[in-house]
């Protein structure tokens, strides 16, 4: 009877679970929701977590006023209009596969002798020409902005802030609520994430996380995901005779090594990446 | 009676191994201009343009397209397009990457509720001071931004752009 039993049991789950298997393995390990990857994405591990999100209003207000500081801060766009109009192209088309694929980006390459870029809340996201100058072909440039996205679409300049009392009270940024103790909180705050996105840099797990995403962004987008990791790596090349640091990738993000290797495991998980897009030729064109 | 045991037995199984395979059989639309297609090609027809959190039912993969139906409509969408768990909701009320015409004029109405708050307490000598440059006037930057946020592209734009450099589903 015992063996009956069990043998009852086993052809049932034959019949059930072993094409649940075989269904269950023909979609890729990053479409699993419970992957460690997948969580990141969508933002359920985040580092910090937010009591409450701030309308996209508010957000862009913030953003906007931050980007009047980058540009005092590291220089003006470029007047080469055709590789501005490029890098829109690149980043909103990363953009389009973000973790965050709904709010109107923008991206802008400044004249700095900085390596940098970096992400004002809302979208707005700054290139330098120096880093435009690193970069190579059109995969590394859709990493790098893929990488600032990131930040945006995972909101990390707002949760390294801990200014929840300041959100509370205030249900829109504007003028109007602005004045007065506001006011003055108001750019306490812009002060703060100055700090944070100009000098400080952002908490080392949050580039961790922008990396991963970066990754997962450009491959779904169709860009070979090692971009942004040569990238770094020609970064590290040059961090030794790199005579501005102030302000700059190095001083802003994790050390690059760490991140190198990071990339390097998670590129495992694009066993197809080298037959991806990588358009050395038409970043040259556009972009030089 | 003595078969309950085993009905139980197999139940768990189904538990066990069935319910993580029918969560996959589902998928839903997380990028912005997923088109369904009617073959496992971006140059074949568009069946339906889709929006970012449809769920989709999946009927199987080839390559980099997913097999799927949406509201009565099958065919086919690039792995890139989806993901397994339902996309955040967009909590910012109408806006999106385009605007609403297909095409990105919401930066410029968006700017016009910042622009008031971009002034506030300016110290443009220490700024200037800092990055080693004489002062400019504030209203400079406020016009480089103003040109930064104007800056259209839209969505045919954005594909040509990756049909002209074979990227993604445009792949040769």
């Amino acid at each position: 009877m015992n063996a009956k039993r069990i043998l009852t049991t086993l052809v049932l789950f034959v019949l059930v679970a072993l094409p649940a298997m075989a269904t269950a393995g023909f979609l890729d390990a990053i479409l699993d929701p419970n992957s460690k990857e997948a969580k990141i994405l969508s933002g359920a591990q985040s580092v910090l977590s937010s009591s409450q999100q701030m309308d996209y209003k508010s957000e862009r207000a913030i953003g906007e006023r931050l980007a009047v500081e980058g540009l005092r801060r590291y220089g003006m766009p470029t007047t080469n209009q055709q590789m501005q109009h490029y890098v829109n192209l690149v980043g909103i088309a990363v953009a389009m596969n973000s973790p965050r694929p709904d709010i109107p980006y923008r991206f802008v390459v400044v004249d700095s002798p900085v390596q940098n870029a970096f992400a004002c809340p809302g979208g707005i996201i700054f290139v330098t020409s120096a880093l435009m100058h690193t970069i190579q072909n059109e995969a590394q440039l859709a990493g790098i902005l893929a990488h600032e996205v990131g930040h945006v679409a995972l909101r990390h300049a707002l949760k390294s802030i801990q200014r929840a009392q300041f959100f509370s009270g205030v249900g829109q940024i504007t003028a109007a609520t602005m004045k007065g103790d506001k006011g003055a909180q108001f750019e306490s705050m812009i002060a703060d994430m100055q700090n944070v996105l100009f000098d400080k840099g952002l908490d080392q797990n949050m580039e961790y996380e922008a990396d991963a995403s970066a990754m997962e962004t450009a491959y779904r987008t169709g860009y070979n995901p090692a971009g942004l990791m040569e990238v770094l790596v020609e970064l590290k090349r040059i961090e030794a005779s790199s005579p501005d640091k102030k302000g700059s990738w190095f001083s802003t993000h994790p050390p690059l090594a760490s991140r190198i290797a990071k990339n390097q495991t998670q590129m495992k998980k694009y066993p197809d990446a080298a037959k991806l897009a990588v358009l050395a030729d038409r970043f040259k064109a556009k972009a030089r | 009676m003595k078969r309950i045991p085993t009905i139980v037995a197999s139940l768990a199984c189904m538990a066990l191994f069935a319910v993580p395979a029918l969560a996959q059989d589902k998928l839903f639309v997380a990028s912005e201009g997923a088109k369904l297609k009617a073959d496992k090609s971006a140059s074949s027809d568009t069946v339906a343009e889709l929006p970012v959190g449809q769920e989709l039912k999946v009927a199987g993969q080839e390559e980099s397209w997913y097999k799927v139906s949406a509201n009565g409509k099958s065919g086919w969408i690039y792995r890139g397009k989806v993901s397994a768990t339902a996309p955040e909701p967009s909590r910012q009320g109408g806006d999106n990457l385009f605007g609403g015409a297909g095409s990105s004029t919401i930066m410029v109405s968006e700017a016009d509720s910042a622009r008031s708050m971009r002034g506030l307490n300016e110290s443009e000598q220490a700024a200037a001071k800092a990055a080693g440059r004489p002062a400019r006037p504030l209203s400079d930057y406020k016009n480089a931004l103003d040109k930064i946020l104007a800056e259209k592209v839209d969505k045919k734009e954005i594909e040509n752009f990756l049909k002209a450099g074979h990227i993604g589903e445009y792949a040769k």
